[in-house]
């Protein structure tokens, strides 16, 4: 499918469409952003700025139920058929696992703020390292989707392995120090919650993956890719 | 697949109007009691396959078919078919209603005395029998004997249906039969059509792709003269697997 | 309607002054033509009725026609055209209708045409050749009579029936007539049950057309059915009928005939308007009925 599709006999319906993608991508960027901006409070500790980043949810939400009206509209009054419908219901999905994703950023960031200060003995850098990843692999999902490279969706699906080893270490990392200083317990478990919130991002970002490959190829990917199997999976939220 | 679900099977056929091609190697089975719809753009030989199944292009001398379809293990293109009974066991509807003009009693009378000598009696409770079918009974039973030109489009079709389900066919061939009707009455006969399947295999020819969607377990998709794809439905139109169907389907022609 | 023509005028004054000049004048010179024709048709009536009303009584429609001087009626050619016409009719209508089924429905496309153009020559012959050619082939050998007359006036209407016929099958729709073969009803069923009904109207129109043209018919008549003072039921004898009355009365010295020759060519324009009338009636209710 890389060969680009001929265009739409209603060049009206090309323009929706067109204008669906241009709203999927704007969610990307705006949780990329989001994202990149809470890692560097968190490099830098400066933990003031951080509930400025939990507001920019709000916006986040708006779009998500832009993209789903404006969905079912495209829905209602074109009757898409094939790729086109692939792609519409996956905007719709998609767009929710942004939301999502959105959601999980702000609540790290809000407990970011409830912290107040981190610890200069507690190391950041398991966290930093797996929420770089986390961006990253966002960063190269919205390059496979542009690009329709099918090749590198399925690598994406499968790097998810490497975010759910990095939870495993900080997780491990994070338990050994509340064992071994009580007094960082409360810092340490906000932290675990952030982690566990990367890794939930990952997880989404598996879904976004999964959804476009099938958008492309009308084939859905295996129901089960192994995650981190010996962690409970506290639902969701944070 | 056994050999009972394939009802018509059609083998290189080929179809021309005087020195126009206008079929080429077409191959594929119709299955029993499904319905099976043929789409595609205007002149890309859909209509053409439909009339050959009862042998309706015979009316006019300069078209002629080659090939096979096999229908309950005979070659129907034969010459020496006997016409009228393969038209008994194959029936057609149009997309012109195409009501008699006689009251709508005799219009169903019509075709059950071409094959019996019935009482009237049983002609009345055949007609009853094929008008319920259709849903057609309770608002037409008190005007039997009015013209039948007097009904509404959507009554005219569904009473075409009944007048060929009289004469007990096997498969039924639908020539875009709803193009002319409001959604309404579209939506009724998409019911009957659905109702029907149970006991008749049904062949559709529609230029509605939500029709062919919504009615339509096997989808064929043709392009100028050629088979493109054929497919279930639910496939078709999710899933095509031909680029030339990918683009129809989804209004990227030219 | 004021404003519209404003804003038409604003595009192209000029031109939208000529287009309303060319377009009076086209409509005067139309209403004028038919001004004239009208004028012709209602004169000839009107001559008619002046002329033939006063003839018209209870006493000329049942009394025979009477030798010079004494008073006389038109019941004997008024019954004779009535019959002859009739049996005419009877002769042309199946014939006619098989020929016009012919037409339409024959695959040999070069033989149809062949008859088509023999049927269009036959409706422009002049009628009194009709009349020589039944005049040779029956009246020659079995001598004058109302058969023979009937037969004159078939011929003549056999191609109008036949063309119209041909004309309103033609106008059924194909797929009326699919549908009747795709109920596995053969050829002839289908022709005769599913087209020919669904061509009635048609059919019926030519029909009454066919009987107005022959009923005013004098001149097939003059060498057939010759004519006849006194009644006779026996159509193999000559009869006499109204335009054939109207053929000699009109030419006599007779005051009384001539006036009796007026009210034969009323009666006779009244029958053939009371027919166009039926006719226009019967499609228009048809047409209703299928609504």
């Amino acid at each position: 499918m890389k060969e680009k599709l001929p265009e739409h006999t209603i060049s009206r319906y090309e323009q929706e469409l067109e204008q669906l993608r241009s709203m999927i991508l704007r969610m990307f960027g705006m949780v990329e952003n989001q994202l990149a901006q809470t890692l560097v409070v968190l490099k830098e500790r400066k933990v003031d700025t951080a509930y400025e980043i939990a507001l920019q949810d709000i916006e986040v939400d708006a779009y998500e139920r832009m993209i789903s009206a404006f969905s079912i509209q495209i829905l209602a009054l074109r009757s898409p058929m094939a790729i086109d419908l692939r792609e519409i219901v996956s905007a719709f999905k998609v767009s929710v696992d942004l939301e999502r994703i959105g959601d999980l950023i702000a609540g790290t960031c809000r407990r970011i703020v409830q912290i107040k200060t981190i610890p200069e003995s507690v190391s950041l850098s398991g966290l930093l390292t797996m929420g770089r990843q986390v961006q990253e692999n966002l960063r190269q999902v919205v390059i496979a989707i542009t690009q329709q490279d099918q090749k590198m969706m399925l690598h994406l699906w499968n790097a998810d392995n490497l975010i759910d080893d990095l939870y495993l270490s900080v997780f491990t990392e994070l338990t050994d120090l509340m064992a071994k200083e009580p007094q960082y317990i409360l810092v340490c478990s906000h932290l675990l919650f952030m982690v566990k919130n990367l890794e939930r991002i990952g997880d989404h970002i598996t879904n976004i993956v999964e959804n476009y490959y099938y958008v492309f190829t009308g084939d859905t990917l295996p129901y089960q890719r192994v995650g981190p199997v010996d962690v409970i999976e506290d639902d969701k939220d944070a | 697949m056994t050999a009972n679900d394939v009802a018509i099977s059609i083998k290189k056929v080929d179809f021309y109007y005087g020195a126009y091609h206008a079929l080429r190697d077409i191959n594929f089975d119709i299955h029993a009691k499904k319905v099976t719809a043929m789409i595609g753009p205007s002149g890309c030989g859909k209509s053409t396959l439909l009339r050959m199944l009862n042998r309706m292009y015979d009316l006019y001398p300069n078209q002629q078919a080659k090939g096979e379809v096999l229908f309950d293990g005979v070659n129907i293109l034969d010459k020496d078919i006997d016409l009228n009974i393969l038209r008994s066991r194959v029936g057609m509807v149009f997309q012109k209603t195409t009501p008699f003009s006689m009251s709508i009693y005799e219009n169903i009378a019509f075709g059950i005395k071409l094959y019996e000598r019935p009482s009237s009696a049983r002609i009345q409770e055949k007609i009853e029998k094929v008008l319920r079918q259709v849903a057609l009974w309770d608002e037409v039973k008190d005007r039997l004997h009015r013209s039948a030109l007097g009904l509404s489009g959507g009554q005219q079709q569904r009473l075409c249906i009944a007048r060929a389900l009289a004469v007990e066919p096997e498969v039924l061939l639908l020539d875009e039969p709803t193009s002319a009707l409001d959604p309404v009455s579209t939506a009724k006969i998409e019911e009957l059509l659905d109702i029907l399947k149970e006991n008749h295999t049904i062949v559709l020819v529609t230029h509605n792709l939500q029709q062919a969607a919504r009615c339509a377990d096997k989808v064929a998709f043709f392009y100028s003269g050629e088979l493109v794809e054929m497919n279930d439905a639910a496939i078709l139109f999710t899933k095509p697997s031909q680029a030339k169907t990918h683009d129809y389907i989804t209004g990227r022609f030219g | 309607m004021a404003h519209l023509h404003n804003k038409l005028q604003g595009r192209s004054p000029h031109l939208m002054r000529w287009r309303f000049i060319k377009n009076h004048c086209m409509t005067v010179f139309a209403f004028f033509t038919i001004l004239i024709m009208l004028c012709i048709l209602i004169s000839i009536l009107a001559t008619l009725i002046i002329n033939g009303l006063s003839g018209l009584s209870l006493f000329t429609l049942t009394h025979m026609t009477a030798p010079q001087g004494l008073p006389g009626g038109l019941l004997n050619p008024i019954l004779g055209s009535l019959i002859q016409v009739g049996l005419a009719t009877l002769i042309a209508i199946p014939l006619g209708i098989m020929g016009g089924i012919f037409l339409a429905e024959c695959s040999n496309k070069k033989l149809s045409a062949v008859i088509r153009f023999i049927a269009d020559m036959m409706m422009s012959v002049p009628s009194i050749l009709i009349g020589l050619f039944v005049y040779i082939l029956l009246v020659m050998t079995f001598g004058y009579s109302a058969f023979a007359g009937s037969c004159s006036l078939a011929v003549l209407a056999l191609p109008v029936i036949a063309r119209t016929t041909e004309e309103a099958l033609n106008m059924v729709p194909s797929a009326i007539h699919e549908a009747g073969f795709a109920l596995g009803a053969p050829k002839w069923k289908v022709i005769l049950w599913v087209c020919l009904p669904a061509a009635r109207g048609g059919v019926i129109t030519g029909i009454l057309l066919a009987i107005s043209r022959i009923a005013g018919e004098t001149a097939p008549l003059l060498f057939t059915s010759l004519g006849n003072s006194d009644w006779s039921w026996n159509i193999f004898k000559p009869m006499a009928s109204l335009p054939l009355t109207i053929y000699q009365y009109a030419d006599s010295a007779d005051d009384t005939w001539i006036q009796l020759a007026w009210t034969a060519a009323l009666v006779i324009t009244i029958f053939v308007l009371c027919l166009n009338l039926i006719a226009r009636i019967y499609v228009d209710r048809r047409r209703k009925k299928d609504q």
